[in-house]
């Protein structure tokens, strides 16, 4: 092998190392590390020098991209975040006081009762009797397991309060163990109506309704 | 002790869940939390519920008096076993009871009866403090230079040990 033969081959394995090294840099992009840069001999003019700095603008350009991404993807992920929570809040703190037919209200409540609950469904309760000058206003309970004796109060009060603007208040899907509660505080039911379930109130007043129409 | 929400678990301590409580819906993560780990600790599901109630009036109360603050809650421990029962923490920034006795009576806040009338156009009936005696066991107030702490514990009620 002559010196020429051997400066070349020399030249052939410094290409392969620094492709080599281009494809582990590479490589480290792929699994998602963008902090790695490809570095040549400082003296080296070859065309690689410039390839190189292609290939680090490139990856420092696709990290910063990454970062945005990520940023935009916190974001969307914190603002989804919220969305849900206030979609559970609206859940539980809502009470949805519906017009089921002319003068027919119905009031399904669900989740947690506590007194502050009971204390706004009874001034929107009460409003909404006058506002749709309703005949019935029919509370259905089945939703709610546990009630404290003075919200359990509060209830038969608004159902009076009801009673004393002119229409009715039916009480439905009272469980037992509330039912316990009403008989062992001695509260007065004589002005409310109970019924076994929504199905059986809605059927008696809707009912009622549609003959009179008729 | 981490005041930024969710739990705060040691290898030795039992768990225990801290929620900063300044909107309402900080109230609902907190006892929606509170309700889960009554659960796990072996409440039955009305105990649990019961016990979410008690959190709510809690937090409610600390938006409505002491505007800011924290509830916080861990299992307690009898007899060396863990999962005994429960404490609930209110911590506010709030001022202190005017009149703690008559804050606990029903239809009255810390300062005698409500006005009938009012009890419509505020958000509350009076009857919060009420429902978190009910359904506790203890219920304990501490001053703090800078608010108020309400401490309450309720426990499992245990099977009757068979006897061998």
């Amino acid at each position: 092998m002559n010196s020429i033969e051997m400066a070349e081959s020399e030249a052939d394995q410094k290409i392969l190392e620094s492709v080599a090294d281009a494809l582990l840099v590479l490589s480290n992009v792929g699994y998602g590390d963008y902090s790695t840069r490809l570095q040549l001999d400082k003296d080296d003019n070859s065309p690689l020098a410039s390839l190189y700095a292609g290939i680090n603008d490139m990856i420092a350009a696709l990290g910063t991209e990454q970062e945005k991404n990520q940023q935009y993807q916190q974001e969307l992920e914190g603002k989804l975040a919220t969305i849900e929570q206030q979609r559970i809040a609206i859940q539980e703190l809502s009470t949805p006081i519906m017009e089921v037919w002319d003068g027919v209200l119905c009031v399904p409540v669900v989740g947690l009762m506590d007194t502050a609950r009971s204390s706004e469904m009874t001034s929107a309760l009460l409003r909404a009797v006058v506002e749709k000058s309703a005949k019935c206003a029919i509370i259905d309970i089945t939703g709610i397991d546990v009630m404290d004796t003075r919200t359990v109060d509060h209830f038969v009060r608004m159902a009076k309060a009801v009673r004393l603007l002119g229409s009715e208040c039916v009480l439905t899907g009272m469980n037992p163990h509330i039912a316990q509660t009403v008989v062992h505080m001695g509260l007065d039911l004589s002005n409310v109506i109970t019924h076994r379930n929504l199905r059986d109130a809605l059927q008696q007043y809707v009912g009622q309704l549609m003959q009179t129409d008729e | 002790m981490s005041l930024a929400g969710g739990v705060v678990a040691g290898l030795t301590s039992p768990p225990r869940i801290a929620y900063d409580i300044r909107a309402w819906v900080d109230v609902l993560t907190a006892r929606r939390a509170i309700r889960q780990l009554a659960s796990d600790i072996g409440f039955p599901s009305r105990e649990a519920t019961e016990l979410a109630i008690v959190a709510s009036e809690l937090g409610s109360n600390i938006l409505k008096y002491g505007r800011h603050g924290t509830l916080a809650s861990n299992a307690l421990s009898v007899t060396g076993v863990s999962g005994g029962g429960i404490a609930i923490l209110a911590r506010d920034y709030g001022p202190q009871f005017h009149d703690l006795e008559t804050a606990l009576l029903d239809g009255c806040d810390d300062r005698g009866p409500l006005d009938p009338i009012q009890l419509l156009t505020r958000k509350g009936i009076g009857g919060g403090l009420g429902a978190v005696i009910r359904f506790t066991h203890s219920f304990s107030v501490r001053p703090l230079a800078d608010g108020k702490e309400i401490q309450v514990e309720r426990f499992v009620r245990r099977r009757e040990r068979a006897l061998a």
